[in-house]
């Protein structure tokens, strides 16, 4: 997402002092209707045990909201590319919204009571949800970051005239990818047993799905590149001869694009299963493509021999 | 894996297995590799499908790859005869870009090997 710089100065540094703000602000609305200690602390029955004076529970809440989340975006560029800006940029913002939520929320829940409360359920994950969301609205606008990665050299290849010379090689998810989406399915027999198939179903299904998309098989010849996956490898990506102006390798890491998986974003299309080697294929007109392949290096002098031989000016 | 199609006007479905089977020959392919989906060789080289099936029935019949539904080919093994064959296949192009008859082949290979 490309938002105007001042926008995105606006949302990183202002939601911290806007937290700040509406922290303090809430507490010194709601101070009439509020006992003198406010509950803080929830032990194993659901009853609150512990308190705290509100205004050192402002206190706290403001410093940990608005400190932090400027502290994040202090080091969001002093961290190290690509991915770092965006991840800490977010998490500032999210956790400023999430604490500002908690401690309305907590206030509220006090309000006009006296002595232990039950535990505010519904503030508690409505606060972590909110700041789920605004953590990954706020990544999505840092600063755009950059997606090449490492260039590694592609491996010359000479092509007789007459000669069809055809690459074909796979890509693959690393293990701890594939023994993460093996725990997703942990649950399901809980899921069952609790009378929730549907839910344990749509694990199953959310995980096959995901599973069925970490492995790309990518053919690349006279026509120009054919990458296939999905179930069967029933999802396609082509990109003819005619159309590409440029391929090389390079290191590709996920975290560049966004994650891993079919990749759809402005100007680059593609799948991305791990970390690693991987085509770079730039389009005359269009989006790029993205695919992580093993010795990515050879599919590209492949490639670009076929380019030169073609002999299209580019 | 890189698969070469040799540059004469041979059967195309004769050079697709040929170009598999030196590939195998020369350690390109290892068994346990499955080979291109079919539709995806032939939209690279531009010819139809049932010319790479074709390529790979034979190379079935070979004993080097394993033809399964939804599983493509999978090279199976008879990686030494497929390296003998590419030799043959080296042998017999060498002779006829030279013009030799394959009898005077034939002679010259007894001789040899007596």
């Amino acid at each position: 997402m490309t938002v105007p710089a001042t926008v995105r100065k606006l949302v990183l540094l202002g939601t911290p002092v806007l937290a700040v703000l509406v922290i303090g602000g809430s507490s010194v609305a709601l101070m009439s209707e509020l006992p003198t200690e406010i509950p803080s602390h929830w032990g194993a029955g659901g009853m609150s045990d512990g308190t705290m004076p509100l205004w050192a529970l402002t206190t706290l809440f403001a410093t940990m909201a608005g400190g932090l989340g400027l502290l994040f975006q202090s080091l969001r560029h002093r961290l190290g590319e690509p991915v770092t800006p965006r991840v800490v940029g977010g998490i500032g913002v999210g956790m400023a919204v999430w604490l500002t939520t908690l401690h309305v929320g907590i206030l509220l829940a006090a309000r006009d009571t006296t002595g232990p409360i039950p535990f505010p359920r519904g503030v508690v994950w409505g606060s972590l949800l909110l700041g789920a969301i605004a953590t990954g609205l706020a990544a999505a606008i840092v600063r755009p970051i950059e997606r090449h990665g490492r260039p590694l050299d592609a491996t010359p290849l000479d092509i007789e005239p007459g000669e069809a010379v055809v690459w074909h090689g796979r890509g693959t998810a690393a293990r701890w990818t594939w023994m993460l989406l093996a725990g997703t399915l942990v649950p399901v027999p809980v899921l069952v047993a609790a009378g929730l198939p549907w839910v344990g179903a749509l694990l199953v299904v959310v995980g096959a799905s995901a599973v069925s998309v970490l492995r790309v098989r990518v053919t690349v010849g006279p026509q120009g590149v054919t990458a296939r996956t999905g179930p069967f490898g029933i999802i396609r990506f082509r990109a003819a001869l005619s159309e590409i102006s440029s391929v090389h390798a390079e290191l590709i890491d996920p975290l560049a694009y966004g994650g891993w998986g079919l990749r759809f974003l402005p100007g680059v299309r593609g799948l991305v299963v791990r970390r690693g080697p991987g085509l770079r294929i730039e389009k005359i007109d269009g989006p790029s493509l993205v695919l992580t392949v093993d010795d990515a290096a050879k599919a590209a002098g492949v490639l670009q021999a076929h380019l030169a031989a073609s002999g299209a000016p580019r | 894996m890189l698969l070469r199609l040799a540059p004469d006007d041979g059967p195309l479905h004769e050079r697709i297995a040929a170009a598999v089977r030196r590939a195998v020959a020369d350690g390109e392919i290892a068994v346990g590799e499955r080979l291109p989906a079919t539709r995806d060789l032939a939209d690279q080289l531009d010819v139809n499908v049932n010319t790479v099936l074709r390529g790979y029935r034979q190379l079935r019949d070979e004993g080097l790859v394993e033809l399964r539904r939804g599983r493509g080919a999978t090279v199976v093994g008879g990686v030494d005869e497929a390296r003998l064959a590419d030799l043959v296949d080296r042998l017999l192009a060498e002779a006829a870009r030279l013009g030799v008859p394959v009898p005077d082949l034939q002679d010259l290979i007894e001789e040899r090997a007596s």
